[in-house]
């Protein structure tokens, strides 16, 4: 007569278990690492698109008034603010623009005092961690460079013109590092400093 | 006698295939991340391009506005600009501007002007999918500019 033994392993061992929470451990590890990374990049690429925009947006608002103005004054008010006060032939209202390397860029349109921003520009975050910032703003006639044309038209042009460079820094997300400087620059034609200029030459 | 032991769980074949499977979808995911990426980062250098782009058309617009008829032949090798910079500020993407001015062919006596041809190339080398190597990506605008006249 054979007799049966069934033995049923039905349940894990200590060596198993070991071995398969030490599996989650290090997946769970590695995937909570990921993600902060993505999270990361995720903020960083969402300030610098911001700011891309921002720099652009700024800009060729100011392309657009120099180019219809005849003249430009530049007041340096301080280290970190500096006021663009833009004239023009055809009307009394002057507009000024104020570039301010902590609130960034705000424009008045000559019918009040007040100063509006162009754009939206918070550059801390809510833990007071600088997200981006400002830190260069030039505005000056074109210099001469190797190549360029040396002519009693080609220099016209050049006190006709300006070039404008933006500096902003961005912050690495969740610390304070500078991790990259946008640069953005126009070169602006004003027709109108043009024929100013040309007027009161011949005057 | 005759001892029965059940074992449940998976074969070796059936583990290795699923990790094999797990690997193929981690590889796709991160490779996709990484094209989106490299593909928002093209953009990125055809938004420079194009912004540098104006500014020379710009330029030669206020030559021709002020009068200037003689324009130097282009170099071969263009004006070169930066297109994008690594940390130390090193160039890593170069573009190169280059322009075609002529006069227009129904430009009269008194109203000079000229048809302004602009363009600039650059390396398309960046793009993780991009087997053909030394591609160029362009961009060009055609636009005419009248000279002024002021007596």
């Amino acid at each position: 007569m054979k007799k049966y033994i069934h033995i049923k392993t039905n349940g894990f061992t200590l060596v198993e278990s070991l071995v398969s929470i030490l599996i989650v451990s290090s997946i769970s590890f590695s995937m909570f690492f990921a993600f902060y990374q993505i999270q990361k990049n995720l903020v960083n690429e969402d300030y610098k698109s911001d700011m891309i925009n921002y720099g652009n947006r700024v800009l060729d608002d100011m392309e657009n008034e120099i180019m219809k103005s005849y003249q430009l004054v530049k007041i340096n008010q301080s280290l970190s603010n500096t006021t663009l006060e833009l004239y023009y032939s055809n009307t009394q209202n002057k507009i000024k623009y104020l570039v301010s390397l902590e609130n960034g860029i705000k424009k008045n349109d000559g019918e009040s005092n007040r100063y509006t921003p162009i754009d939206i520009y918070n550059p801390k975050d809510d833990e007071n961690r600088y997200k981006y910032k400002i830190t260069n703003f030039e505005i000056s006639q074109p210099t001469l460079t190797a190549g360029d044309i040396w002519s009693y038209e080609a220099n016209m042009a050049r006190y006709a013109s300006y070039e404008i460079k933006l500096e902003i820094d961005l912050y690495n997300y969740p610390n304070d590092r500078v991790i990259e400087t946008l640069e953005f620059n126009r070169r602006v034609f004003s027709p109108a400093k043009f024929i100013y200029n040309k007027n009161t030459n011949n005057a | 006698m005759v001892i029965q032991k059940k074992i449940y769980g998976f074969t070796l074949i059936e583990t290795l295939i699923g990790i094999l499977m797990t690997t193929i979808i981690c590889s796709t995911l991160f490779l996709g991340i990484t094209q989106a990426k490299l593909y928002l980062e093209s953009i990125r250098i055809k938004e420079k391009a194009f912004v540098e782009l104006k500014n020379f058309t710009n330029e030669w617009k206020s030559m021709i506005a002020t009068g200037v008829s003689n324009f130097p032949s282009d170099s071969n090798s263009g004006k070169k600009v930066a297109l994008r910079t690594d940390s130390n500020g090193n160039t890593t993407i170069e573009g190169k501007l280059y322009k075609k001015i002529t006069k227009a062919t129904n430009s009269g006596q008194y109203s000079v002007y000229y048809n302004i041809q602009t363009y600039i190339t650059w390396d398309k080398k960046n793009l993780f999918f991009n087997k053909e190597r030394g591609l160029l990506d362009t961009l060009s605008f055609n636009t005419y500019q009248i000279q002024f006249h002021i007596e």
